[in-house]
Order: structure tokens, then sequence, then C-alpha cells
């Protein structure tokens, strides 16, 4: 557990239900500033659920979320959180709009500011800059690759100049070249950039190499563990039954 | 071309086309890029109850088929949300269900004939000055309103889970987008009908697809398109004695067709 660096994200005993059917119980973890936090676990295990708590879109029925010491549902706080959604990348074929105007949309949740319309300009373009899309801004989103229309998901978030963000499964529909350069893309916006990453994945192998801790779902939290504890331990054997074991193999 | 303007109807049936044709593709793009696009179709039913409703009343139908038409996108929007019903089946619901009521009503009306058949079909001649009027105020509303609100409707448009997590409220926003949907349907009726205003809304922006343009450049292109039918549709239907709604649609259908063959793009 991280414990020098400071808490930006806390979670206390939260429960959730839907409807009547329980989905989380007595969560509790810390993520300190800087740090890249792996979430896996089985399908239905909660891990989209517990996202979209900490984004604010649901309510817990009991426990205790703060982002950077605030309630996740404050409007205020939006900003501090750039999110990429699970499917999201396959799914643009259709919608008629250019890299500019999707990067753009990133800043909406921007509060009112003195000098917005200079303020947004730059910071769509430096969001552009880093994740490798300006080439691409005049190019309609449906035209793109999978891993382009990712990236630029990514630098849609990052116009908004996050200090955490959040990743729910962004590589479904991606080829595997594609990926082993967005993982690269993603530590180089952790390591420099010092942006906080939770990521949720099936990938076991890759989320244990790539990130820092690994957080394990499946209805209440199996682990929070470093990576390398994460590979060592019985985790797995706890989320998908006996026989699953940890092979790791470097692309 | 002069003598077209010598008709006091003409020249209103012309104001009140220029008017339609600016904000049809504006609210329809913003339909058509979720795949609402049978919203408009629902709407214009819905209308149909609200133009028997005031011409039973003696009402100004305009108002009342907007009056209707916005209650019902309420009612829309509420069994949408709640998901005990898919989208498609509350519309077809929503369709019969106001086509039902619509008829029974209009057969209580004992000379209904004339002023309802403009209304199904579109009809130049009927553009009284209160209609005119009705047209321009809220037309410019709904500009004005799109305008204000262009950056959360282009949100929910675009991903209405991401809107939300930029503090967008969806649900507002989705029901302001099914309202000015249906003030929009029940100004255009007069001009193109009522069973040909979706294909206003939804044609151009559609023609304006072809094209492989940005949003906001796309939703110009559709205006483009939107005004050039209903121009090009107003003036042939008054020449040739033809259905103004029809003659709009065509032109539309046509254009749509040039810009298929045009753009050819390969995806």
């Amino acid at each position: 557990m991280p414990m020098k660096k400071e808490s930006i994200i806390t979670v206390e005993d939260v429960s959730f239900s839907f409807e009547k059917t329980p989905v989380l119980k007595d969560i509790t973890f810390r993520v300190a500033q800087g740090d890249y936090l792996g979430i896996i676990g089985p399908n239905g295990g909660g891990k989209s659920t517990l996202i979209k708590l900490l984004l604010g879109l649901l309510q817990p029925d009991s426990g205790k979320i703060r982002i950077l010491g605030k309630d996740p549902s404050e409007r205020a706080h939006r900003h501090f959180i750039g999110y990429v959604p699970q499917r999201m990348a396959g799914s643009l074929g259709y919608f008629p709009a250019t890299v500019d105007e999707i990067v753009r949309s990133g800043r909406f949740a921007q509060e009112k500011c003195e000098n917005c319309a200079t303020d947004d300009d730059v910071a769509v373009f430096e969001a552009m800059e880093v994740a490798g899309v300006t080439d691409l801004r005049h190019r309609l989103i449906g035209d793109l690759s999978g891993g382009q229309r990712q990236r630029v998901l990514i630098a849609r978030a990052l116009a908004r100049r996050p200090k955490i963000l959040i990743l729910d499964e962004p590589l479904v529909g991606v080829d595997s070249a594609a990926q082993s350069a967005f993982y690269e893309f993603l530590k180089k916006l952790n390591r420099d950039m010092g942006l906080t990453i939770l990521f949720v994945t099936h990938d076991l192998d890759v989320i244990a190499r790539e990130a820092g801790h690994v957080l394990c779902l499946n209805y209440t939290m199996l682990c929070h563990a470093r990576s390398a504890e994460f590979i060592q331990g019985d985790y797995l054997g706890k989320m998908y039954g006996e026989k699953v074991k940890f092979v790791t193999h470097n692309h | 071309m002069l003598d077209l303007f010598h008709y006091d109807f003409m020249f209103r049936a012309f104001v009140a086309g220029v008017a339609i044709a600016l904000i049809a593709p504006v609210i329809g793009q913003f339909l058509v890029v979720r795949r609402y696009a049978l919203i408009a179709d629902t709407l214009a039913h819905i209308s149909l109850l609200g133009v028997a409703i005031g011409l039973l009343l003696g009402l100004n139908p305009i108002l009342t088929a907007i009056v209707v038409s916005v209650l019902s996108a309420f009612g829309l929007e509420f069994l949408r949300s709640q998901k005990r019903l898919s989208g498609e089946t509350v519309l077809a619901l929503t369709i019969s269900g106001s086509l039902a009521l619509a008829v029974v009503i209009i057969g209580l009306i004992k000379s209904y004939k004339v002023d309802f058949f403009s209304f199904l079909f579109g009809s130049i001649t009927t553009v009284t000055a209160s209609d005119l009027w009705a047209v321009l105020i809220l037309g410019t509303l709904i500009v004005g309103i799109v305008f204000w609100f262009y950056k959360p409707l282009f949100a929910i448009s675009f991903d209405e889970e991401l809107a939300a997590t930029d503090g967008i409220n969806v649900r507002a926003i989705n029901l302001l987008l099914i309202i000015l949907s249906a003030a929009t349907v029940s100004i255009a009726m007069r001009i193109v009908g009522i069973l040909l205003v979706s294909a206003l809304m939804v044609i151009p922006v559609l023609t304006a697809f072809q094209f492989g343009k940005g949003f906001k450049k796309t939703m110009a292109l559709a205006v483009g398109f939107s005004l050039f039918s209903v121009v090009v549709g107003l003036i042939s239907s008054f020449y040739l004695d033809l259905s103004s709604g029809g003659t709009i649609v065509i032109v539309a259908m046509i254009l749509f067709i040039g810009s298929m063959v045009v753009n050819r793009r390969t995806k």
C-alpha cells in the first residue's frame, strides 16, 4: 500500500446494489497521487460500477468516496478526472465530427472562466500533441483506426487537464500492435506527466507488467497489492478459480 | 419569377418555408446522429392529434399541435428512461395511438376536409398571418436555444455517459431536444405537411453526411440543402400546381441521390 505519497482517491467501506442485486461490498482502498492502478476481476465483478461511483455517476448505498478530498458528484470536481469509456472506439463510425471537435468537447466540464476561448485552444492543442493526434485533427473520427480513435478519446480526456485518468477496458477491438503502443503511451503519461491512472482490464498479464498496483474485484475487494506481490500471490485462484495461473511473457 | 410574390400567400409561404428550412435540419442532425430519426415521425403523428384538437375546439391548430406534442415529449422521454419498453416499441405505440385518436376526433368535426388535408400534405396557400408569426417567433426561439445549448447537445449526441461525467444533466438535455423537435415538427407541418415533415429534418442531414465533414460544417451543409429544397420545391409547386410538401421532399431526395453519386466515399 502506498503510504508516503498523498492520497488522491480514498474509498472507505463502499457498498452498492443495483436495484436489489448487491454489486460491491465493503470496498476500501486509497490511490496515491501519480499511481498507476490496474483494476481486474471477472465480468459482473463490479469493475465498471466502481468506476461509475468514482465518476460520481452512481452514489454508494453506504461508505464514502473522496476525490482530492471532495465528493465525486460535485460538479466543480468533474474536470479533475478524464474518462475513457468502455467499447466506445468501435461505435463511432457513424458520428460526423472531426478529431478537433471531439477533443474540444472534453473542455465542456470547465467552469466559467475569463479567457475560456484562449484557454480552450491551448488545452486542446496540448492534449492533441501529447496524444499524437494533431495531424489527424481535421479528419473524421469515423475514418480513423481503432487505435487512433482511442488516442483521440484520451486527448479528449486530457483536454480538461485532469489529475486522474480513468480508462474502462479501452482496448476492445484494437489490434495488438496498437495495444502495445497504447500501453507505452499510458506509461509515459503516468511517468512524465505525473498523471494518476486507473485502468480497468481483463488483460492480467499486461496489467501486472504495466501498472504499479493491482486491485482485484469480485463483489468484495480480493486484493490491493503492488504488481510484483500480485504475481506471486494466489489472488487469481480466489477470483477465477483454482485452475488459473499466471504466465508471464514479454511481447 | 417576380409574379410569384404578387400573391400574399406566396410571400408568407416563402418566409415560413425559409425559416423552417433553417431549423428542421439543425434539430434533425441531433436526432439522426443518435439514430432517433423515427422520433421526428412520431412527433409528427402526435402533432396531427394536436391539429385535430385545435380544429375541433376552433383554436390555432399550430399552437395546439405544439402544446400536445411538447406534452407528449415528456411522456416519450419518461417511457424511454424507464427502459421497460424498447425505444422502438414506445414510438410504434405512440404513432398508432395518436393517429387513432386524431382520426376519431376528426370524425367529430363536420367541415374538416380542406383544412385537414392541407395539414397532412402541406399547402402554400393556407399559411395565415398568425401561422407566419408562430413560425417566426418559435423558429427564432429554437435557433437561439440550440445556439445556447450547442455544447451539451453535442455532448449527449456523442456519448451520454461521457456527457454525464462532464457534469451535463443528460436527462434534461434529452428532454430539451425532444421538446425542440416537437416544436419544429409543429411549425414545419404547414409547409411540408405532417406526413413529410420528418423528411425535411432527416434527408438534408443525410445528404450533408455524404460530404464527410465535421459536425458544424455538416450542419451548415444540411441547412444549405434544406434551403435549396424548400425554395426550389415551393417555386416548382407554384408554377406546376403541385403539392408543396411532396415537391420539397422530392427535391431533397434528388439532392441526396446526387450527393451519393458525387461522393462515393470508400469506407
